[in-house]
């Protein structure tokens, strides 16, 4: 009798927790599933569809291949004068971050839980590694952020993800991500992750790659692989070009 | 309401509005055509507002300048206005010159604060050139108005010019209509060629008073021959900032080229038409405005307070 308790007891467990499990889960798809740069390219709108559990908000980002930035430092000489001063180096900083949301973040955050605090911009601050002589750094994270926000690279949106019904406990979502102009061949990800109470309960991701086709790859290409040759070309056309028009202004002078 | 031609920069890594760049260069250009100066000084920080970054908005520049100043001095040559042998003596001066910069620079910044050195350099160089050109055009564009008195007495000549006078190698140059030593624009070639470098300029708006003042060459001469130069020198830089640094964009060089050798046609014949002292009262206001958008640079807090490596 107890055994048949005992069996009865660990199904029901066991059913609750894959029930949980289910409901506790995101996934996505992406359209385009690759972005290619022409030569007429000037940023595009990327479709991230899904799900995530009913009870929970969507936050989905848009993060490119993290490198290391070389930079100086401005700060004042003599009390006076601006100028670029210590040399500093940023590890680990991803080339684009955009945050999407249906919500404003502050408001989610402000129901407390710690990992949503991660997702966000702010969040780079424990992923990214300075290295600068001396100290006085303290801000430069903050600067490099509104750096990158300045440059479009970085940015924290809300109102471009929108909800259909929810059905078994879960809720279809939509975010349209507006992609810069401002974008370099690579690999993304393009990440889910549902938040219930500030907290991250389920994540999905997919990546993305960007490449350049047509004219831009060639260039590219020449540019980088045969760039002495590249040098000379473009001196070469530039001299052309700059006597063409020469000529031009000469005929036309001449009548 | 924004214009819907865009074309994207390989290697600028961007999309740019193609009449934007072509105003760009052609309002660039005007101005190059007219004071025979590169327009590096300006057409940089423009593009880096425009979105480019700046290593590769200070390359790309240098190589639509080959255009521009190609484009330029045909147009001042077949107005008789290039000093050739001139030209060729400053720029293997202005060669020596950048050269030893370059080394200088490397110390400079091996020792720190090389960038407050650089920008002081700026500020300074321009404010004392911008000033002088400026008052002195001032005063002969006053003389002109009064009345034309023909002096009686021969001037004295000064010491600068007595100094010129004993060089060795003295040459005419005969399209300047100046007698003097070769040693002197090689000299003048070299010093200007170490600020250039120094500066991370062409050198151009250097160069010009350098020939006005110092080597008593003609205005519109001065013009049509310091293109020439600038023409080798950035030859140089396109070259060699593409073989290193990956940094020279053709599409963006080509598009400012369009405009810019459109504008120094234009530029050319504007300046022909100026007096001598009306180019140098405006270059002068150039040079001034330069300085004091530097000195504000200089002095105001910059919105963020952290830069890229490279650039001007």
């Amino acid at each position: 009798m107890k055994i048949g308790y005992f069996i009865l007891f660990a199904a029901f467990c066991l059913f609750t927790v894959s029930a949980g499990a289910a409901q506790d889960s995101a996934r996505m798809t992406i359209e385009p599933r690759a972005i290619d740069i022409g030569a007429l390219y000037n940023g595009t709108t990327l479709t991230a569809t899904g799900s995530v559990p009913a009870d929970s908000e969507a936050v989905v980002r848009f993060i490119g291949t993290s490198c290391d930035l070389h930079m100086k430092e401005k700060g004042k000489v003599g009390g006076v004068m601006w100028m670029n001063l210590e040399s500093i180096t940023f590890k680990g900083v991803p080339n684009i971050c955009l945050v999407s949301s249906a919500v404003d973040l502050n408001r989610l955050e402000a129901d407390g839980g710690v990992t949503l605090g991660v997702l966000r911009l702010s969040g780079l601050k424990k992923s990214i590694e300075i290295e600068a002589k001396g100290g006085g750094h303290e801000n430069a994270f903050e600067e490099l952020l509104k750096l990158k926000q300045k440059e479009g690279l970085y940015r924290e949106m809300f109102g471009n993800i929108s909800y259909a019904s929810a059905v078994d406990g879960q809720k279809t979502f939509s975010a349209k991500i507006p992609i810069p102009s401002r974008l370099i061949p690579g690999a993304y990800t393009v990440e889910v992750d549902a938040i219930r109470n500030g907290e991250v309960i389920a994540r999905a991701e997919q990546p993305l790659t960007v490449n350049l086709v047509g004219f831009p790859a060639l260039l590219a290409q020449l540019a980088f692989g045969h760039s002495a040759l590249y040098g000379i070309l473009a001196t070469l056309i530039a001299l052309l070009a700059g006597l063409g028009i020469g000529l031009i202004f000469q005929s036309r002078g001449a009548h | 309401m924004s214009i819907p031609l865009h074309l994207y920069l390989p290697i600028a890594g961007n999309s740019v509005n193609l009449l934007v760049i072509l105003c760009l260069g052609g309002g660039v250009g005007l101005l190059s055509g007219i004071f025979g100066v590169g327009g590096g000084f300006l057409m940089t920080p423009l593009l880096i507002m425009f979105g480019i970054p700046p290593t590769v908005a200070a390359a790309s520049d240098s190589n639509q300048i080959v255009g521009a100043s190609t484009s330029g001095t045909l147009a001042h040559f077949r107005l008789g206005n290039v000093d050739f042998k001139m030209g060729v003596l400053l720029l293997i001066g202005g060669v020596l010159g950048g050269t030893v910069g370059v080394q200088i620079i490397k110390v400079l910044r091996q020792l720190g604060n090389a960038d407050f050195l650089i920008n002081l350099t700026y500020v300074l160089m321009l404010g004392t050139i911008g000033s002088y050109m400026f008052a002195e055009s001032l005063q002969s564009m006053r003389k002109v108005k009064k009345e034309f008195r023909p002096t009686k007495k021969k001037k004295k000549d000064s010491a600068y010019a007595r100094a010129l006078k004993s060089l060795p190698w003295q040459m005419e140059f005969p399209r300047s209509g100046v007698r003097l030593s070769a040693l002197a624009p090689l000299v003048l070639g070299t010093l200007v060629g170490i600020l250039a470098a120094i500066m991370g300029v062409g050198g151009g708006f250097v160069m010009v008073p350098v020939m006005v003042y110092m080597l008593r060459m003609p205005m519109h001469v001065v013009v049509g021959t310091s293109l020439f130069q600038i023409l080798f020198t950035c030859m140089n830089v396109t070259i060699m900032q593409a073989w290193q640094n990956h940094t020279v964009d053709f599409i963006l060089a080509l598009l400012l080229l369009i405009g810019s050798s459109i504008g120094a046609q234009l530029g050319a014949k504007l300046g022909k038409k100026l007096r001598g002292d009306q180019l140098k009262i405006l270059l002068a206001s150039l040079v001034l405005i330069v300085m004091f958008k530097m000195l504000y640079e200089l002095l105001a807090r910059p919105e963020v307070l952290l830069a890229y490596v490279g650039g001007h």
